[in-house]
């Protein structure tokens, strides 16, 4: 067997969840943007592959190897804004694009809103809290990848990333309500107590 | 477990039981992407075969970029190599530059030692330690001839010197000779001394000031007579220096001038100075470098080679003292350097002496210096042969106390040149 034999045989398990973890981790850049980071992701760990020595590892290994390139491709798009430089033309450039992996137009309404939701944290919070949900990694698989130094730096930083989650979506729920093709009647008690609750979620607190 | 528990603690608040959080991330889980795995798995073997047909130089050349960044450059590389190799001889080739290390003063007074020693004496710039005297008496008359070894003196002190002797009666033959020597430098040290600068800060300073303080430093560097102009014309300010051939400056024909308005920091302007002092080999031997400073010292001191003619002294610490900069054996190269305050303590003129001892010194040859004197009346020759007058000669060369093999003696069909090679005003 061949190098990429090996290396399909190792990512065809994993291929879905990796999909879905960089889709999710790009959630404020769009589909062709988050192939491009796929695309160097799977290069790299293709070109790496004899490096790893434990094939078990192979999972939190490629998700780290996706989770550096977003990193990289973040810096590098916040640098472009100040150096705007041409590079000049390498062999990767040469190299056989990707093909294209991702839908062009969602649909989904809870997937927007999950999207929508993960875009408001942080890359870091966004990075921990989709290793948790989607990859199934657990706090010390999480922090080596992240490579942090404690495993509380992991929990707080899951913590807030759920409690920002749980703060949009609430609001995003409540708004879905109010643009809702629903008429409401004056007197309507199933109307006004889910208004009521809808407040009592955005605000906290009851007038 | 425990990261169940953890969890279950963290999200149950409010109304985000855990079954709605996990029915959001289902339908994100749900997300099925297998279908695109034969795809993504074509292009990765089309990324290998691609990979593979890449050439070895192409690999290396993503292996070792800095190395294929020099050779596809190596021209560049390689005229900046050279470039650089140029600037390195450049500044350590060793040139050879000659300096007026002071002047040789000679007269002769017509009169008897005792007599022609008190006249001497009679000056309180004469210096004895440095005074060469040969006695020679011709047909009864008595002659001696004086030769004055002024190291590190001016062209006009030494001429006041020599106006000093011919305005005595006595003395004739009044002669002021330069004192050459070559020395040999890096060439950057001999751009350097080459360098004259002029700094002057004119800020509260008036066009008579300015032009006072140019020529000031101009004669504080040994150039004299400088003929300096200083205009200002509606806010535009002209300058013009002339200076009047320098033979005490032959060779150090470039002059630097800076003159800046406005608040700067006081400039330091350099004027250094240096040339070599010969020590006998035998001097060094078995001397530890603190003995062989104190020699040099006290040679230095016989000579006066200070500013004003007045040695600062070789206490520890104190300027002026003599420092070995550089000793292999018997090559010593010693370094003096004493500083005196300027003009409102803006300008710091420093004095460098360098002494080459021994076979150090070999770079910097021995001055020649000749001095004919007839010892012979002619009406004495007539009627002798050749041998006879080199064999009178040399009996008169003993009588003024001089060792005839020190001395050249030609005698060819009567004509006759004699010549005494006065090495010891040198080796002193």
């Amino acid at each position: 067997m061949s190098l990429v034999d090996h290396f399909s045989e190792a990512l065809k398990p994993h291929y879905s969840e990796a999909l879905t973890y960089c889709r999710s981790l790009c959630a404020r850049f769009s589909a062709e943007e988050a192939e491009d980071v796929l695309q160097q992701a799977l290069l790299k760990a293709y070109e790496k592959f004899n490096t790893l020595r434990d094939p078990t590892r192979f999972k939190p290994w490629l998700f780290q190897i996706i989770t550096n390139e977003f990193h990289s491709v973040v810096r590098r798009h916040f640098w472009k804004r100040f150096l705007p430089l041409e590079f000049p033309a390498t062999d990767d450039e040469n190299l056989p694009k990707m093909p294209p992996v991702y839908d062009r137009a969602e649909s989904d309404e809870t997937k927007l809103m999950l999207r929508q939701a993960l875009s408001s944290l942080s890359d870091k919070e966004r990075a921990a809290i989709l290793l948790f949900e989607i990859a199934g990694f657990s706090i010390e698989e999480i922090q080596h990848i992240q490579q942090e130094k404690s495993a509380s730096t992991i929990k707080s930083r899951l913590s807030r990333a759920r409690r920002k989650m749980r703060r949009r979506m609430t609001a995003q729920e409540s708004q879905r309500l109010h643009t809702t093709t629903f008429k409401p009647l004056i007197g309507d008690i199933e109307h006004e107590t889910l208004q009521l609750v809808a407040k009592v979620n955005i605000d906290g607190r009851l007038d | 477990m425990r990261r169940f528990n953890w969890w279950r603690k963290s999200t149950s608040t409010g109304d985000w039981t855990d079954s709605k959080w996990s029915s959001y991330w289902s339908a994100l889980k749900n997300d099925d992407h297998r279908a695109s795995f034969d795809q993504t798995d074509a292009w990765l073997r089309q990324v290998s075969a691609y990979q593979s047909r890449m050439n070895e130089s192409s690999l290396k050349r993503r292996t070792f970029p800095m190395i294929t960044y020099i050779k596809s450059h190596r021209l560049r590389f390689a005229s900046l190599a050279v470039l650089m190799l140029m600037i390195l001889v450049a500044c350590t080739m060793p040139v050879e530059q000659e300096d007026i290390v002071g002047y040789v003063l000679s007269w002769t007074v017509n009169d008897t030692p005792e007599a022609a020693n008190r006249l001497v004496t009679h000056f309180d710039w004469m210096d004895e330690s440095n005074l060469s005297v040969s006695h020679n008496i011709n047909n009864g008359q008595h002659s001696t001839m004086y030769l004055m070894n002024a190291v590190g003196v001016s062209a006009q002190q030494a001429e006041l010197w020599r106006q000093d002797l011919e305005s005595l009666s006595q003395v004739s033959e009044v002669k002021m000779l330069p004192l050459q020597e070559t020395v040999t430098r890096p060439m950057y040290a001999a751009a350097l001394k080459s360098v004259f600068r002029i700094e002057i800060n004119t800020q509260h300073m008036s066009s008579s000031d300015v032009v006072a303080e140019m020529q000031r430093q101009l004669e504080a560097a040994g150039i004299h007579e400088a003929h300096v102009e200083y205009e200002e014309e509606n806010g535009e300010r002209r300058m013009r220096l002339s200076i009047p051939p320098q033979p005490e400056r032959e060779g150090q024909q470039t002059i630097v001038m800076s003159i800046t308005d406005g608040e700067s920091n006081p400039k330091h302007g350099q004027n250094a100075y240096s040339f070599s002092l010969m020590l006998h080999d035998g001097d060094l031997e078995g001397k530890s470098e603190a003995e062989v400073q104190a020699i040099v010292a006290e040679r230095l001191k016989a000579q006066s080679l200070q500013n004003g003619g007045e040695w600062t002294g070789t206490e520890e610490g104190q300027a002026g003292e003599p420092q070995i900069v550089v000793r292999k054996g018997d090559h010593v190269q010693i370094e003096t350097i004493s500083s005196s305050t300027g003009n409102e303590g803006q300008t710091v003129h420093t004095e460098e002496v360098r002494v080459f001892v021994g076979a150090g010194a070999e770079d910097t040859p021995e001055p020649e210096l000749h001095i004919t004197q007839e010892l012979i009346d002619p009406a004495e020759l007539k009627g002798k042969t050749d041998a006879e007058i080199k064999t009178l000669i040399e009996q008169r060369l003993r009588d003024a106390g001089q060792n005839p093999d020190d001395a050249l003696i030609e005698v060819d069909n009567g004509k006759i040149k004699v010549e005494l090679r006065q090495e010891k005003i040198i080796q002193k």
